[in-house]
């Protein structure tokens, strides 16, 4: 079995998150596909770091990302807890100004 | 006592802060202060005249004064007297002191009046006394600020047009001056003495030539043209004397008298420190034009000044006419001349004062000035009967200044002819018949208000109280000593004019 | 007698002081400024006297004189010297006219007391007597024309004033100022005249303009108007025209006959003593200049024509002030007329013996005047044909103007004849030398006839037949005698005798006794044309310097001067001789027809008026003069052109090419405005913002915020890239 099924998964991953991401009007659906997109990423990473040499990189970037990413929604998702508390809304399009 | 012109220059100034002190309210208390200022002014100016040596020729270096203004440019705050500068100094300290006599029936905002009168002071007493141009420059500007506001304030029905007349056509005139001014100053090597009256005196730029719209010009001509008709507007010389009837006529009664009385002298003033010793080949180049010029104004001013019926509008004619003379003088560049020139303005500046207070006298009493309305009726009639001290005193300002020999106009009228007779025969027999119309109108006059059966309007006037005769007589006095006596003016200017005469001499 | 300053200037200073003083005093004190004034004429009236007595009876010739001087001011410094001088100068003719200036202003003065006591203005009139009598004093004393010019106008001022007097009336004003301005004509050349000769010789003594004549230095020529005139035809033109202005000559005599609009003293000081007496007195002083320019056939038409025009309209005047008037004209005609044809002696001579007899008959009609009182005008009656048969009520008055009137009309014994008939005897020799002078000879003689005609015409009219204004004749005061109303008059007709200034028919007179080597009449040997050649080397002392003794020793009269030859004596004397019968003549048949016409009414005076109609209303108005002058000149000619010059310069000059700027500057800023407002403004300046705002709504719309859109635009900005198109931003 070669690489292609793993890219074929993470690019449809890839891609549902990018679609999530632009069509999405909810700021936690939005959050959500950018999750998506990292773990395409990570995932990414393990396969070629298994097909092209034997050492561990891939799977510690892959690490990395779970984690950034989970610090990523704490944040994201306290962001969006602040906006609502603001805005009484989640709604993207109703985040055009930089000021409250 | 070496400051003494610092001190006659800027105690009016002082007086105006100490008008600022005082409650608007109280109009005695800022009365009495102007009339102590300007007092103490004459004062010093009287004992300036006492310490002046009249043997010198040219500026006193005991008053002298000088010292660095705005060094960048090499303009100096400097001041001095000469015989020349010394008579018209003593006029306006006079003049001054008795114009605040004769605003004392001034009753609106009385405070800001004589603040800017005293400030008019400053300003003319600055020009008279100053050495360097650019002061010379900044002093003849400030007096146009306070002028401005007093015709256009405390003047007639139609204050503003004349004081804006005024203010435009004079400042016209002083932006050919400051033209000159910024030129010589170039020309001069942008040095120490680049705006040094006296250094840049005696004939230095008559050699040069500018270029200007493409052609090559004199430039001492060039630059002498420009400062004529600055000059000429003020003194004021036919064509541009039309601002004279205007002002005259709106201004309230004192500020005619400064304006006949001071300022005028202030242009010819101007060509005699100025214009005719810093370019003397262009003044002896025009002098031809001048008198002219000068003639035209005798007799145009004479004869319109015949067809007038507003009494100040006359007086104001008259002043054009007496002009003339001075201009007269001044172009005949010599002793007799140009001595005559300086005293006449010294005598017109007393005796048209005198015309210009006695107006004032009446129109407190009448509120209008014709001598006959424009429907035909007299507007006096009969005063000698009802206002006997008034006429007596109004005779001897009408013969003062139609040159009754006794009084002051006559001498200087004679030595102006005896100066010009050698160089221009033919405008000397002209002048004549100004002399000749001078006496008409103001006879003519005379004979309209005062002779004749009492006009009932004229009943009730009373006649010349306290007050007004003490203003006068100091006036009446000067008027015949000095017809009777000229010494003591002519021996204070003779020598300043004697070095003047010589320096244009050089160039004819 | 030592001539110093405490000599002389009394004479002029004391009038001058007593007006200062009195005008001062004279509203509080009435009474003692009245006094002083009297005083201070009457002591120069002494001095003056003890001048003259010293001049004549130490006999000194004519050219002799007393020159002091003291600088006035001074304004020479360095190179330029120049120095005005006064001074003063005193030889037998100033100490003659002193003499008769100072006597006859005090008997003016004194008659002055009576006739002005009532007015309300008393005081007044004595203030302006006193300085009109120092200001001619001063003429007198002058050394130079400088200084006679100054008491020239001087007297023009007082005459104004005192022409002015009753400034109630209308009238008085305009006469005033036709007296100021008229004079005032001949003052400006005069004025003139003093120019050209200062600034030719550098002084305007005469004794420097003497010397310059002397010298042949007055030939250089003045240009005027591109003209070439000699410097001494000029100078001498301009001050020959001073005098016709102040002695009233053809063609500017209207101001004076209007003079009598004063108080008739100041009349008769103006017609006697001093203001026209200035005028002669200076072409007498100015005959050398006169006649080194040429002028002299000129001055005796302009004298021929007054004596006789003036005479002419008096003929017709019905005020007795106005006929008065006019014959002074004419006698100063006469003088005029002597200075043309070279009388100098005569015509001084006739100045004096005129100023006693106009005095006494103007202070006579004065007299006359005061005492007819219309009780219904209140005014008093000038006009002659309301008088008559006054001589019962004023037999004083009329006495002195009996004299007066014989003198005048050249009757033998009286003074005129002896003065008047030497110009006419002058002019008669001139006449038979050169046939210029017969024009104004004829006319001379012709007025000479005219004169005891109207003079006589009006005596009878006024004293003689019934009174034909029974009312006010019947409240006519009798006349008793007073000092200060007929003493004068009294005095002055007694100098009305002819011997008083010459013994030509009465034997030598008081001559003999001063003069006794003489073979002429003293006045005759007084007064002489001045020899220039004398000028040039006389020096002049200081003020305060006394006369040297030697000076004064080595100039005494010479007797035996006389003719150039016996032949021409001769003549001379014949032709006198011819004249005097000949004026005898003619005074006595103007006498006669004048008793003809109104006493015994052969001839009737109507029948010549109605005959004559056109030059009747001619004479009447003067030869229109007044009307010419007045009307034409002055309203048609010189107001309209002042009106049109004072139109031209506010309502045209100042209206249109001066605040014609503002229309100009309106003009430009108008332009500058809409330039301002549409192409900058509006194109330039808003059209940056619409463009700006359209830029905006462009950006607008992709700038919008979301974050998705961004996100997009990236992607296809992305997938553009890879697809191979490149960006546009």
């Amino acid at each position: 079995m070669g690489i292609a099924p793993y890219i074929i998964v993470s690019s449809i991953l890839f891609v549902c998150g990018i679609v999530v991401m632009i069509a999405r009007k909810n700021i936690i659906g939005i959050l959500l596909g950018i999750e998506l997109i990292l773990n395409a990423a990570a995932l990414n990473f393990v396969s070629f770091t298994k097909f092209s040499n034997s050492n561990l990189d891939g799977q510690v970037f892959a690490l990395f990302i779970i984690l950034v990413a989970a610090a990523e929604a704490a944040v994201g998702l306290a962001i969006v807890i602040r906006f609502f508390q603001i805005r009484e809304s989640i709604h993207i399009d109703s985040a055009t100004q930089l000021q409250s | 006592m070496q400051h003494l012109l610092d001190w006659i220059l800027w105690t009016p100034a002082l007086g105006i802060l100490g008008i600022l002190l005082i409650p608007g309210k109280s109009h005695n208390v800022i009365r009495f202060w102007s009339l102590f200022v300007t007092a103490v002014t004459f004062l010093m100016t009287i004992l300036l005249y006492c310490q002046f040596d009249p043997s010198i020729p040219g500026m006193q270096e005991y008053f002298s004064v000088k010292f660095p203004w705005i060094e960048q440019f090499h303009i100096y705050y400097s001041l001095g007297v000469d015989g020349i500068s010394l008579p018209m100094i003593l006029l306006t300290g006079l003049l001054f002191f008795l114009c605040i006599l004769s605003s004392w029936t001034i009753t609106k905002s009385v405070k800001s009046y004589f603040a800017l009168f005293l400030m008019l002071e400053a300003s003319v007493f600055g020009v008279f006394m100053a050495l360097d141009f650019f002061l010379f420059y900044v002093f003849w500007e400030v007096m146009l600020i306070p002028m401005f506001f007093l015709i256009g304030i405390w003047g007639g029905e139609n204050r503003e047009y004349a004081a804006v007349k005024f203010f435009l056509y004079t400042f016209a005139g002083s932006v050919l001056m400051l033209v000159g001014l910024i030129a010589l100053y170039f020309v001069s090597g942008e040095n120490a003495d680049s705006f040094n009256i006296l250094a840049l005196q005696g004939g230095k730029f008559g050699a040069m030539t500018i270029k200007l719209f493409g052609a090559d010009w004199n430039f001492g001509k060039i630059v002498f043209i420009g400062m004529f008709i600055g000059f000429a507007i003020k003194v004021p010389i036919f064509p541009f004397h039309t601002w004279l009837p205007h002002a005259h006529v709106q201004a309230p009664t004192a500020v005619s008298v400064i304006l006949a009385g001071v300022l005028l002298k202030m242009g010819t003033y101007g060509f005699l420190r100025i214009a005719f010793p810093i370019f003397p080949e262009a003044a002896v180049y025009f002098s031809q034009g001048i008198a002219w010029l000068g003639l035209i104004n005798v007799i145009y001013g004479a004869l319109c000044a015949m067809a007038q019926n507003d009494m100040k509008k006359l007086i104001a004619y008259s002043s054009v006419s007496h002009m003339g003379f001075v201009m007269l003088g001044l172009a005949a560049m010599t002793t007799q001349g140009v001595n005559g020139a300086v005293l006449q303005m010294f005598n017109h500046g007393t005796s048209t004062s005198m015309m210009f207070l006695m107006v004032g006298v009446l129109y407190e009493r009448s509120h209008h000035r014709w001598i006959v309305r424009p429907d035909g009726t007299k507007g006096f009639g009969g005063l000698y009967t009802q206002l006997p001290i008034y006429s007596i005193v109004f005779i001897i300002s009408m013969f003062a200044s139609m040159g009754l020999p006794g009084l002051s106009g006559f001498i200087s009228e004679a030595l102006i002819f005896l100066g010009i007779y050698k160089t221009f025969t033919t405008i000397t027999v002209l002048a004549l018949v100004g002399l000749l119309i001078g006496a008409a109108y103001l006879l003519w006059m005379f004979k309209r208000m005062f002779f004749g059966d009492v006009n009932p309007a004229v009943v009730e006037y009373h006649d010349m109280n306290a007050r007004e005769i003490f203003y006068m007589a100091p006036l009446c006095v000067a008027v015949v000593l000095f017809g009777v006596y000229p010494s003591p003016l002519l021996n204070m200017m003779k020598a300043s004019v004697g070095s003047l005469v010589s320096l244009m001499a050089k160039f004819q | 007698m030592e001539y110093s300053l405490s000599t002389i200037l009394p004479i002029v200073l004391l009038p001058f002081f007593a007006f200062v003083l009195n005008s001062f005093i004279v509203k509080k004190f009435t009474k003692t400024a009245v006094t002083i004034s009297c005083l201070a004429i009457f002591v120069p009236f002494i001095y003056a006297l003890r001048i003259f007595i010293d001049f004549v009876f130490n006999k000194y010739s004519a050219d002799y004189y007393i020159h002091k001087t003291f600088t006035w001011f001074d304004l020479s410094s360095g190179s330029q010297i120049f120095k005005v001088q006064m001074g003063i100068y005193l030889d037998n003719m100033s100490a003659v006219m002193l003499l008769m200036v100072t006597g006859v202003a005090f008997l003016i003065h004194l008659f002055s007391t009576y006739y002005m006591h009532d007015d309300p203005r008393y005081g007044r009139f004595f203030v302006y007597l006193s300085l009109f009598t120092s200001a001619m004093l001063g003429l007198v004393l002058s050394d130079n024309l400088f200084s006679v010019f100054i008491f020239w106008e001087l007297m023009g001022f007082c005459s104004y004033s005192l022409i002015g007097f009753y400034y109630e009336k209308e009238g008085a004003g305009n006469a005033s100022i036709k007296a100021f301005m008229t004079t005032r004509v001949g003052d400006v050349f005069f004025l003139l005249g003093i120019v050209a000769l200062w600034t030719t010789i550098g002084s305007v003594t005469y004794v420097d303009i003497y010397k310059a004549i002397a010298e042949n230095s007055l030939n250089s020529p003045v240009f005027l108007f591109g003209l070439g005139i000699p410097i001494a035809t000029f100078a001498g033109f301009c001050i020959f025209m001073g005098t016709i202005g102040k002695s009233a000559q053809f063609p500017l005599q209207v101001w004076l006959p209007d003079a009598m609009f004063g108080p008739t003293p100041c009349s008769a000081l103006i017609h006697a003593a001093t203001m026209v007496a200035a005028g002669v007195y200076l072409s007498l002083r100015m005959y050398p200049l006169m006649d080194a320019g040429g002028l002299l056939e000129a001055i005796a038409y302009i004298g021929g024509i007054t004596a006789f025009g003036a005479a002419t309209i008096a003929l017709v005047q019905t005020d007795i002030k106005a006929v008065l008037a006019y014959s002074t004209i004419s006698q100063l005609g006469y003088m005029v007329l002597g200075i043309g044809v070279g009388a100098y002696n005569a015509s001084l001579m006739h100045l004096i013996t005129h100023a006693v007899f106009k005095a006494c008959l103007f202070l006579s009609a004065g007299s006359v005047i005061h005492s007819l009182h219309d009780h219904h005008t209140h005014t008093a009656v000038q006009e002659m044909p309301r008088m008559g048969g006054l001589r019962k009520k004023l037999p004083y008055t009329f006495l002195a103007m009996l004299f007066c009137t014989l003198a005048i009309s050249g009757v033998p014994l009286f003074s005129a004849f002896v003065s008047k008939d030497r110009i006419l005897g002058d002019a008669l020799v001139m006449a038979t030398r050169s046939s210029v002078y017969l024009i104004p000879a004829i006319l001379g003689l012709c007025g000479a006839f005219l004169t005891p005609f109207y003079m006589f015409r009006m005596m009878f009219l006024t004293f003689f037949g019934e009174p034909r204004d029974a009312d006010l004749f019947k409240h006519a005061h009798h006349e008793t005698l007073s000092f200060n109303r007929n003493i004068p008059l009294l005095i002055l007709a007694v100098f009305t005798l002819g011997f008083w200034y010459s013994g030509s028919l009465t034997g030598q007179g008081i001559g003999d006794k001063v003069f006794p080597d003489s073979k002429y009449e003293w006045f005759q040997v007084l007064v002489e044309k001045p020899v220039l050649s004398k000028f040039t080397s006389r020096t002049t002392t200081p003020l305060d310097v006394p006369e040297r003794k030697e000076f004064i020793e080595s100039s005494h009269y010479d007797p035996e001067r006389g003719f150039a030859s016996e032949e021409e004596e001769h003549e001379v004397h014949h032709i006198h001789q011819m004249g005097a019968i000949a004026s005898i003549i003619i005074a006595l048949s103007g006498i006669f027809l004048a008793y003809c016409m109104y006493i015994s009414k052969k001839f009737s005076p109507a029948w010549w008026t109605t005959t004559f109609s056109r030059w009747t209303a001619a004479l009447r108005n003067r030869y229109y003069f007044d009307h010419f002058y007045v009307d034409v000149l002055i309203q048609k000619g010189l107001l309209q052109l002042n009106n049109f010059l004072a139109w031209i310069d506010m309502g045209l000059y100042d209206r249109y090419a001066v605040d014609g700027w503002s229309k100009v500057l309106t003009l430009f800023y108008s332009m500058s405005r809409w330039f301002d407002n549409i192409v900058v403004d509006s194109i330039l300046v808003d059209g940056t913002g619409i463009s700006v705002r359209f830029f905006n709504i462009v950006l607008r719309t992709i700038q919008n915020g979301k974050i998705q859109f961004y996100f997009l635009v990236l992607l296809l900005v992305l997938a553009g890239y890879v697809l191979g198109f490149k960006p546009v931003i």
